[in-house]
C-alpha cells in the first residue's frame, strides 16, 4: 500500500524543542551508562568484599583469637571496605534510576516526533492481491516446522536423561561399595609386571633421594659437593633445564633420574629428567591415568597445584596433586594405578608430601572436614588401612621413625602430634602442643625425642616414651621447613629468615643468625656440612657445631622454596622456573 | 526536512541500542543483582545487634477488594470506550492509569496472568486455598472477554501497557512467522499449569520480564530480558503479548465467542482499505472475496488426512510429554533433593550439598522423602501425558484452522487475537466521530458521506483517491 509522503514543518518550534529534548536525553543516558560501567569496573578492581588484606587479618586472628589490637584493625578495615562497597551501590542505584528516566524521556520524544507525520494512508489499486493458497501453504509449513523443532528439542533432552530415582537399590548399593573401596574413584588394575616388581632394599634407598627429605631424614650420603657456584654466571652449574609447569614439589632421585611434578588449573604433570644431561626423559599427564579426576581445587599462589613432593619405592614413583589425584607410575612413566581422594577442603591448597615405607605408601590428607591418614599398597593402590583425623587442614607430611622398639608414623596438625602404627593405622599416642598456627613442618626425630613446630606455635620436644614435653621454645622456630638433628644439635630455618641452632636436649639457643630471605627448604647434613637454602636461592653452607661458622653462601640466581636432593657429588635444586644440577 | 527527520531517527536509535547493549553488558558482567554482591556479615562478635529478619504483612482483605473493584471499573470503562465510544484516546489514558496502578503501585501483583497458577494449584492441591480475590482477578477479564473481547489487553493489563507505550516504528512480520510464533503461548501455559499443579513452581511469575521494572528492583538477567522485550517492542509491537502471554490463550478463546466486540467501522464497511495499515499487530483480516482458492477436492482430502492424523499427533505428543516428565520433575524441590540424596548414597565420596545437609539435619527419613518425590513424579508423569496430548491437539487444530478459510466481504478485526486497542477506529471514515480526520473531497470522505446520504455525496465518480497535499509552511 502506498502511503502519502506527508510531513509537518519540522522547523516549527515544538518539533525542534522535542527533538532537542530527545537528543539531550539520549546523550544523558549514554553518559550515565558509561559512568555506571566505570563505577562497576572500579568496584570490581578494588573488590572490597574479598579484600586480601582483610582476609589475611582474619586468618591471623584465627591463630591468635585474643588479640584485641588485631580485632580493632579488622573492624577498621572492614568499615572502610563496607563504606566503599555501599557508596558504590548507592551510586549504582541512583544511576539506574537516572538511566531509566533518560531512556523514558528519549522514547517519549521519539514517539512524539513520529506523531508529527501520522496521517491516514491512501491505498491505490496497484497493491498486490493476497495469495490465499500460497499463504495457507506457508502457514502449514511454519506450524509443522515449529512442531518438529519442539519434538526434536524435547526428545534431545528427554531420551538421554537419567534420574538417580530410577536406579534400582541394588545398583546403588553396589556402586556405593565400589566407590568406598576405591576411596573416591575407580582404581585401575595394576600393570602385572610393575605390580610384581620388588621394592628396593634399604641400602638402595639410602643411595637415592626417595622423598622430600631423602631416605634418612635430612641426612645425605653425598660427598665431594661444590661449595661455590653462581647460577647467574653458570659457574659450577652442570646443567639447568626449564620446568614446563610451575610447582613447589621438590625433586626426588632414583637411579640416574630425577622426578618432580608441575601443574596449573588445567594440567597436572609428572616430569622425569635425566640426571646426567638434564634432558626431559618423559612427562605424564594425570588425565590419561585411569581413575584420576580432573578439575582443580582452589589454591593460593604460594602453594600452587603441585606442592606435594613425590616419593618412590624404587619400582614405582608416586605423585599427588591439589585436586586429590594420587597416581603411581612405573619408572618409565607407564600408569600403574591411580585414584582420586576427593577434592580436599584446604584454605591454601593440599600440599602434604608422600612417603613410602616398605610396601606401604602413606598419605596424610588433613582437611577442614573428614581428614584422614591412609596406607596404600604400593603395587596395587589398594587401601591397607585408613584412619580418620579430626583436625583441620594442615600442610605437613608423614614421617616414619624407628623409635627403638617399633616403627612409628608421626603426623602433625593443629593442635596435636599423633603417632600411628604404620602397619595398621591404629593410634599409639598423641600430644597437644601445636595450639595455634598453620602446621607445615614435618616432625623430626632423634634419640627418643620428637621435635615439632609451627609458625605460630612453640617448637616442642616430646619424649616418645612418656609423651612428656621435654622442652619448648617460642623464640625462633621453623614454620614450613623441618629441623635437622645432628649430633645433639637442632638446626632450624624460620619463615622470616632466621637460621638458628638449639641444644636438642635442653632447647637452649646455641647460636642464631639472620638471612635476607625466609626458609621453606629443610636443612640437610651432607659432606660434613649443614646446607640451608633460603627462598632467595642463597645456600648457607655451615660448619656444624656450637660455634656459627658460615663456610660459603653461593647463589642460585633464582628463587627457590624446594628442598634440594643431594646424591653422589651433585646437588639438585628446583628454582621457580628451572631445575639445576650443581657439581661436576 | 525529511532527511532531517530520518537523521534524527538514526541518531536516536543508535544511542538507544548502544545504551541498551552497554547496560546489559555491565549488569551481566558485574553480576548486579546476583548474590555474589551481597556483603557478608562481620565474622566475629561485636556489640552490634543484627536486625531480625522480618516478613512483610500480607495485603489486607480490604485492599484486595479495592483492587477487585478497580479492576471491575477499569474493565467496564475499557469496554465502554472500545465498543461504544470507539476512542483510542480514552483507551490510551486508561492504559496509562492501569500501568501506574496495577504496574507501579501494586508492583504487578496480583495479576490475572500469574493467577492462572494459583487457580491451577488450588484445583490440584487440596491443601492450597486460592483467595477469592485472586480467583476473581483470574475470572473477571475472561468474562469481559466473553462479553466484549480482549478489553483487558486494550488498557487494563500493565504488561501490555508498558509494551504499548514503546511501540514506535512497528513492522509487519511475515504471516508464516507470526503463525509459527503463536504456538509458543500454548506451550508456555501448558507448562506453567503443570508446574503449578505439581507445586513445582510458578514459572510465569519467575520469568515475568517486566516485574523488575514495576518493582524498580530485580535480578539482572530478568531486567535484561525485559529491556530486550521493550527494545524489540519499538519495532515488533507488544511482542510478549503476541508471542508469549499464557493468559492470552484463554482470553483468545473467550474473545472468539464474544457477544460484542470492537469493530473497525460502526456502520457499513466501504472497503476503502484505509484501516489496512492501522493495526501494528496485523490483527485485521482482509476481505477475501474473489481471491483464487484451492481446489475444493484437494482441500477436503487434506482436511480428512488432518482429522485422521489428529489422534496420532495427540498420542505422540502425550508420549513425548511423558518422556519429558522426568527432566521436568527435577525442577521440583522434593524430587531434586531426593535425586541428590540418592546420588550421594551411590557415591559416598560426593560432597554434601547445602540441601542434603539441611535435609539430614531435619531428621526426615529417606523413605519418607522418596515417597514424596515419587508422588510428585507420578503427578508429573500424568501431567506430562496431558500436556503433550494438549499440545498435539493444539497443533492439529491449528493445521486444520489454517486449511479452512471463511469467506469475508469486509475488513474485520480478528476476534481471538485483537487487543481492542482502538487504533483502527480512527482510520475509518465511516465513523462519524473520526470523519474530521479526513480531508473533505477526498475519496474516503466522499464515499463515507455517500454511504450515509446518497444524495449529498460528491464523490460518486470512481477515481483514484487524491493525494493529500503537504500542509502549508
Amino acid at each position: 500500500m502506498r502511503v502519502v509522503d506527508y510531513h509537518k514543518d519540522t522547523n516549527e518550534l515544538p518539533y525542534q524543542l522535542i527533538k532537542g529534548v530527545g537528543m539531550v536525553a539520549g546523550v544523558f543516558s549514554l553518559v550515565i551508562c558509561i559512568l555506571l560501567i566505570a563505577n562497576n569496573l572500579s568496584l570490581k578492581k578494588t573488590d572490597p568484599i574479598h579484600s586480601p588484606a582483610l582476609q589475611h587479618l582474619i586468618e591471623e586472628l584465627k591463630s591468635d583469637p585474643q588479640n584485641d589490637a588485631l580485632k580493632q584493625e579488622i573492624r577498621e578495615l572492614d568499615f572502610i571496605a563496607r563504606r566503599a562497597f555501599f557508596t558504590s551501590q548507592r551510586f549504582n542505584r541512583l544511576g539506574i534510576f537516572l538511566l531509566v528516566g533518560g531512556l523514558v524521556v528519549m522514547v517519549i520524544a521519539m514517539k512524539s516526533l513520529e506523531a508529527f507525520k501520522t496521517v491516514p494512508p491512501y491505498p491505490d489499486s496497484t497493491d498486490p492481491k493476497d495469495d490465499l493458497v500460497e499463504n495457507q501453504k506457508w502457514a502449514r509449513k511454519a506450524v509443522t516446522a515449529v512442531g518438529l523443532v519442539l519434538v526434536g528439542f524435547a526428545l534431545m533432552i528427554a531420551l538421554p536423561w537419567e534420574s538417580t530415582l530410577d536406579i534400582p537399590d541394588e545398583v546403588i548399593e553396589a556402586e556405593a561399595a565400589k566407590a568406598k573401596e576405591g576411596g573416591g574413584s575407580e582404581v585401575a588394575p595394576p600393570a602385572p609386571a610393575v605390580a610384581a616388581a620388588p621394592i628396593a632394599t634399604p641400602e638402595q634407598m639410602l643411595a637415592n633421594w626417595t622423598s622430600l627429605r631423602g631416605p634418612a631424614a635430612n641426612i645425605s650420603q653425598a660427598t665431594g659437593l661444590l661449595t661455590e657456584w653462581s647460577g647467574e654466571a653458570g659457574e659450577g652449574i652442570r646443567w639447568k633445564t626449564a620446568i614446563p609447569l610451575p610447582g613447589y614439589s621438590s625433586p626426588i632421585y632414583w637411579d640416574g633420574r630425577l622426578y618432580l611434578t608441575g601443574g596449573d588449573e588445567a594440567n597436572r604433570k609428572i616430569y622425569c629428567f635425566d640426571a646426567e644431561s638434564g634432558e626431559l626423559a618423559w612427562e605424564k599427564g594425570t588425565d590419561e591415568i585411569p581413575g584420576t579426576a580432573g578439575g582443580a581445587a582452589e589454591v593460593s599462589e604460594d602453594t600452587g597445584y603441585a606442592a606435594a613432593t613425590m616419593a618412590t619405592d624404587g619400582a614405582r614413583v608416586f605423585a599427588s596433586f591439589a585436586n586429590g589425584d594420587l597416581v603411581a607410575l612405573d619408572l618409565d612413566g607407564n600408569p600403574v594405578w591411580g585414584k582420586n581422594l576427593g577434592l580436599p577442603e584446604n584454605t591454601y591448597g593440599y600440599a602434604s608430601s608422600l612417603l613410602t615405607h616398605g610396601e606401604t605408601l602413606f598419605v596424610q590428607y588433613d582437611q577442614d572436614e573428614a581428614g584422614f591418614v591412609a596406607g596404600y599398597d604400593v603395587a596395587t593402590g589398594e587401601e591397607r588401612w585408613k584412619t580418620a583425623r579430626d583436625f583441620g587442614a594442615s600442610w605437613s607430611s608423614p614421617a616414619v621413625y624407628d623409635t627403638g622398639e617399633r616403627d612409628e608414623l608421626i603426623l602433625a596438625a593443629e593442635p596435636t602430634v599423633v603417632s600411628y602404627d604404620p602397619a595398621t593405622g591404629s593410634e599409639l599416642w598423641r600430644v597437644d602442643c601445636l595450639d595455634h598456627g598453620e602446621v607445615a613442618s614435618i616432625p623430626a626425630y632423634g634419640d627418643g625425642i620428637v621435635y615439632v613446630s609451627a609458625d605460630a606455635a612453640k617448637l616442642s620436644a616430646i619424649d616418645v616414651k612418656t609423651q612428656e614435653i621435654v622442652w619448648e621454645n617460642d623464640d625462633l622456630k621453623p614454620g614450613v621447613s623441618t629441623p635437622l638433628l645432628h649430633e645433639g644439635l637442632l638446626y632450624c630455618g624460620s619463615d622470616d629468615g632466621a637460621f638458628v641452632c638449639y641444644d636438642a636436649k635442653t632447647g637452649e639457643e646455641v647460636w642464631a643468625e639472620f638471612a635476607d630471605y625466609g626458609f621453606y627448604a629443610s636443612p640437610i647434613f651432607a659432606d660434613g656440612k649443614v646446607w640451608m637454602l633460603d627462598r632467595g636461592g642463597i645456600m648457607h653452607i655451615l660448619q656444624p657445631g656450637r660455634e656459627l661458622e658460615i663456610l660459603a653462601q653461593p647463589e642460585l640466581g633464582e628463587e627457590s622454596s624446594c628442598t634440594p636432593a643431594m646424591i653422589g657429588d651433585a646437588i639438585y635444586i628446583r628454582g621457580t622456573e628451572n631445575l639445576y644440577r650443581i657439581g661436576p | 526536512m525529511s532527511s532531517s527527520l530520518s537523521q534524527w531517527r538514526r541518531r536516536a536509535l543508535s544511542i538507544l541500542v548502544v545504551v541498551s547493549l552497554l547496560s546489559g553488558w555491565f549488569t551481566s558482567a558485574m553480576g548486579v543483582g546476583e548474590d555474589v554482591m551481597n556483603f557478608p556479615q562481620p565474622q566475629f562478635t561485636s556489640e552490634y545487634d543484627f536486625p531480625l529478619t522480618t516478613v512483610p504483612e500480607p495485603t489486607s482483605q480490604t485492599k484486595q477488594w479495592i483492587d477487585v473493584v478497580i479492576l471491575f471499573l477499569a474493565l467496564s470503562l475499557a469496554s465502554w470506550l472500545a465498543i461504544k465510544k470507539r476512542s483510542r484516546r480514552g483507551l490510551f489514558w486508561l492504559m496509562i492509569f492501569s500501568l501506574v496502578y496495577f504496574g507501579f503501585i501494586k508492583e504487578g501483583c496480583v495479576c490475572p496472568i500469574g493467577a492462572i497458577q494459583n487457580v491451577a494449584l488450588g484445583l490440584f492441591d487440596s491443601n492450597y486455598a486460592v483467595p477469592i480475590t485472586v480467583t476473581i482477578f483470574f475470572v473477571m477479564p475472561l468474562l469481559f472477554a466473553l462479553l466484549f473481547g480482549r478489553v483487558f489487553c486494550a488498557s487494563v493489563c500493565a504488561l501490555g501497557a508498558i509494551q504499548d507505550l514503546v511501540v514506535w516504528k512497528p513492522i509487519t512480520l511475515p504471516k508464516k512467522l507470526t503463525v509459527a510464533l503463536s504456538m509458543i503461548p500454548y506451550v508456555y501455559i501448558g507448562t506453567a499449569i503443570l508446574f503449578a499443579a505439581t507445586n513445582t513452581g510458578f514459572v510465569i511469575c519467575r520469568y515475568d520480564p517486566f516485574i523488575g521494572f514495576f518493582r524498580l528492583n530485580g535480578n539482572a538477567p530478568y531486567l535484561y530480558l525485559g529491556a530486550g522485550f521493550l527494545l524489540a517492542g519499538l519495532f515488533i509491537a507488544r511482542p510478549y503479548c503476541r508471542f508469549f502471554c499464557p493468559y492470552g490463550v484463554l482470553l483468545g478463546i473467550m474473545s472468539r465467542f464474544s457477544w460484542k466486540h470492537l469493530s473497525i467501522t460502526p456502520s457499513k464497511c466501504i472497503d476503502c482499505r484505509l484501516c489496512e495499515v492501522s493495526c501494528p499487530f496485523d490483527y485485521i483480516d482482509k476481505p477475501n472475496v474473489g481471491l483464487a482458492r484451492e481446489n475444493r477436492k484437494t482441500g477436503v482430502r487434506r482436511l480428512g488426512y488432518l482429522l485422521l492424523m489428529m489422534p496420532v499427533i495427540i498420542i505422540l505428543g502425550g508420549w513425548i510429554g511423558h518422556r519429558m516428565s522426568t527432566p521436568m520433575a527435577r525442577y521440583n524441590n522434593t524430587v531434586f533433593l531426593a535425586e541428590q540424596v540418592r546420588a550421594e548414597k551411590m557415591n559416598p565420596n560426593l560432597e554434601e550439598t547445602l540441601e542434603t545437609k539441611t535435609y539430614r539435619e531435619m531428621g526426615m527419613s529417606e523413605d519418607e522423602l522418596m515417597a514424596k518425590a515419587e508422588r510428585v513424579r507420578r503427578q508429573m508423569n500424568m501431567g506430562g501425558w496431558i500436556l503433550g496430548g494438549f499440545l498435539g491437539l493444539v497443533f492439529s487444530l491449528k493445521l486444520i484452522g489454517i486449511s479452512v478459510s471463511r469467506t469475508r466481504t469486509d475488513y474485520e478485526v480478528n476476534k481471538p487475537t485483537c487487543f481492542s486497542c482502538g487504533r483502527c477506529c480512527s482510520f475509518c471514515p465511516s465513523d462519524e466521530m473520526h470523519l474530521p480526520n479526513f480531508e473533505p473531497g477526498s475519496l474516503p470522505y466522499n464515499a463515507a458521506i455517500a454511504l450515509r446520504d446518497p444524495d449529498a455525496g460528491e464523490g460518486k465518480e470512481s477515481a483514484e483517491p487524491k493525494k493529500k497535499e503537504p500542509a502549508k509552511a
